[in-house]
């Protein structure tokens, strides 16, 4: 998206902080709060941006220079899950929310940064092509799954601190997911191709795996009878994978190279399969 | 020749003539520092000339864990060739010979350009269909099963300008002196990064001219006019108190770790200084004529530190 000319740039080359209004209505599209359509703007300038048809940014939103930030930085104040689809579609800067994020958080992200310090909804990541999606709280279900309308994760990297809900991953094309804190059931589910890490998930994970990774560090309680048992080998990429989760300040229990490697889904072409780290 | 003077080492006015190249670094990693080094001796075996083994390769430094890419110990090597098709087909057949078959090895590109050449890109069929591809902090890496569990390498690496060719002639009383001033010059020279010299412990005892007298097919034969024991009976540059010559060969990556490279070698040749047995340094070039770099021994190490 391009950025605001220099004629039309306030006085402030900061960037901008909004913090939702108590009044404002309970559920908004965010998918307009994207620090590039910001970036240059003064606070004034930006609180006359429409937010929606017939509403203005600042009828939702109190809006205040971030001396201390960059421009291409927007930091969003928002207490409750009542903002969907932020950074929807953003392709560069910082996206910081304090507070939680509503559903869709990063749909269709293809590129920058996007940090909740809270949780966040279902749907998260959604369609995303690359970027970076940090979730300080729990996720909802569908973490990096397929919308309507919009396929699975198909790249880039969505780190979750806390737990994910069920069908995690589920349609995942390609890139990374991590949560620290464990999924829920379905964890993987139909999932194409790419990674997903987590100590521990809920059942029928992996149910329809095709040809990507879950890297687990305990079994699932009920595993897919259509998964074979390929037992305890050494996997190199494991290392390179733990080296690059430590790069990216995320934190897991180490990642060893033995594992034991569970095949499958058998019924679904069975190129799959679920890594358990120690074996 | 004109010449110039360091602690009692005659030092000719002359340039070392190289050429360009195409080159590559690749990181091999491997569960211990042995078999890392066991998979480089492998892969940099038989690759000292590009005349008569299709490249020129070395290890350029032993990497700590920490500076690697899967945080197991390892080693960079330094491949280089005369054209990138040439450098392509010796990274795939060494590779795939010498890597891939090293138990617990992993092959990563060690060096960032836009010309890429395939890595694992297709030695990955050798996993017959059971290959799996994944994308780790932005690059392809390809597992391909082996019998000791899976070989890891990445789709590619990239074929970067380099420079060949780069050497020294160490002139010298005895062998032993020279062996010596050429072993304290290589130890020197591979401390640092960029370069290597990639013959027997990177010293060349069988110095070429091009072309022959009595042989007009041989491309090279020996360069007479330094061989101490044709003094006499051919054009010699040698004075009689000469009884053994030596060179060094270096391959860098760029012209910086070219001078680099030799600069180190030519101070630790110096360091021995006239007493250690070391009459005069020179270099070989072409006069000028056929590389495109030319490195000047005064510019390299001149008389007096400045």
């Amino acid at each position: 998206m391009a950025l605001p000319s220099s004629q039309s740039r306030g006085s402030s080359v900061s960037g901008l902080i909004l913090t939702l209004k108590p009044q404002a209505p309970e559920a908004l599209d965010g998918a307009g709060l994207l620090p590039a359509s910001l970036a240059g703007l003064s606070p004034a300038e930006a609180a006359r941006r429409p937010l929606a048809p017939g509403i203005e940014l600042g009828e939702c939103f109190t809006v205040q220079a971030d001396p201390a930030a960059p421009d291409h930085r927007l930091t969003l104040r928002t207490g409750a899950r009542r903002l969907a689809r932020l950074g929807c579609a953003m392709d560069g800067g910082t996206l910081r929310v304090v507070g939680d994020a509503g559903d869709l958080l990063g749909q269709d992200l293809r590129g920058g940064e996007i940090v909740v310090e809270g949780g966040c909804g279902a749907y998260a990541g959604a369609g995303q092509r690359a970027g970076l999606i940090r979730v300080r709280g729990d996720a909802g279900d569908f973490l990096g799954g397929a919308a309507d309308g919009y396929e699975g994760m198909r790249g880039g990297v969505l780190l979750v601190q806390g737990r994910a809900g069920a069908r995690a991953g589920w349609r995942m094309r390609r890139g990374l997911i991590a949560v620290a804190g464990g999924c829920g059931d379905w964890c993987g589910a139909e999932m194409l191709a790419g990674t997903l890490v987590a100590p521990r998930c809920g059942a029928r994970a992996g149910l329809g795996l095709r040809r990507g990774s879950l890297v687990l560090w305990e079994c699932p309680p009920e595993l897919p009878a259509t998964f074979n048992d390929a037992g305890v080998a050494e996997f190199v990429w494991l290392a390179r994978l733990d080296r690059w989760l430590a790069a990216l300040e995320f934190r897991l229990p180490p990642l060893t190279q033995r594992a034991r490697r569970l095949v499958g889904d058998q019924g679904a072409g069975g190129k799959g399969e679920i890594l358990i780290v120690g074996g | 020749m004109a010449e110039y003077v360091r602690n009692g080492v005659r030092i000719d006015d002359t340039f070392a003539e190289a050429f360009g190249m195409r080159a590559t670094r690749l990181l091999v990693t491997a569960d211990h520092p042995r078999w890392a080094h066991a998979a480089a001796a492998s892969a940099c075996g038989f690759a000292t000339s590009v005349i008569g083994c299709g490249c020129e390769a070395g290890v350029e430094a032993e990497l700590d864990p920490a500076a690697t890419p899967d945080g197991r110990p390892g080693v960079a090597l330094l491949l280089f060739a005369v054209s990138r098709e040439a450098l392509a087909e010796q990274v795939e057949r060494r590779v795939g010979q010498c890597l891939l078959t090293c138990p617990t090895t992993a092959v990563y590109a060690g060096i960032e350009g836009e010309d890429r050449i395939p890595l694992g890109r297709r030695l990955r069929y050798f996993g017959d269909g059971h290959q799996r591809s994944k994308v780790v902090d932005g690059r392809r890496l390809w597992r391909i099963p082996v019998m000791e569990g899976e070989f890891l390498i990445e789709d590619d690496t990239a074929a970067v300008r380099a420079i060949g060719g780069g050497n020294l002639l160490i002139l010298a009383r005895t062998r032993e002196s020279a062996l010596l001033a050429a072993e304290s010059a290589v130890a020197a020279a591979r401390a640092g990064r960029g370069a290597i010299l990639p013959f027997p412990g990177g010293v060349v005892r069988s110095g070429s001219k091009v072309g022959a007298r009595r042989y007009p097919k041989l491309g090279a034969s020996t360069n007479d006019a330094f061989c101490p024991s044709l003094r006499g009976s051919t054009d010699s540059a040698l004075e009689p108190q000469v009884g053994c010559v030596l060179e060094l060969v270096f391959d860098a990556l760029t012209e910086a770790d070219m001078q680099g490279a030799m600069r180190a070698a030519l101070a630790a040749i110096c360091a021995r200084g006239g007493a250690g047995g070391v009459l005069r340094v020179s270099a070989g070039n072409y006069g000028g004529k056929l590389g495109k770099y030319h490195f000047h021994l005064r510019d390299i190490l001149p008389e007096q530190d400045p």
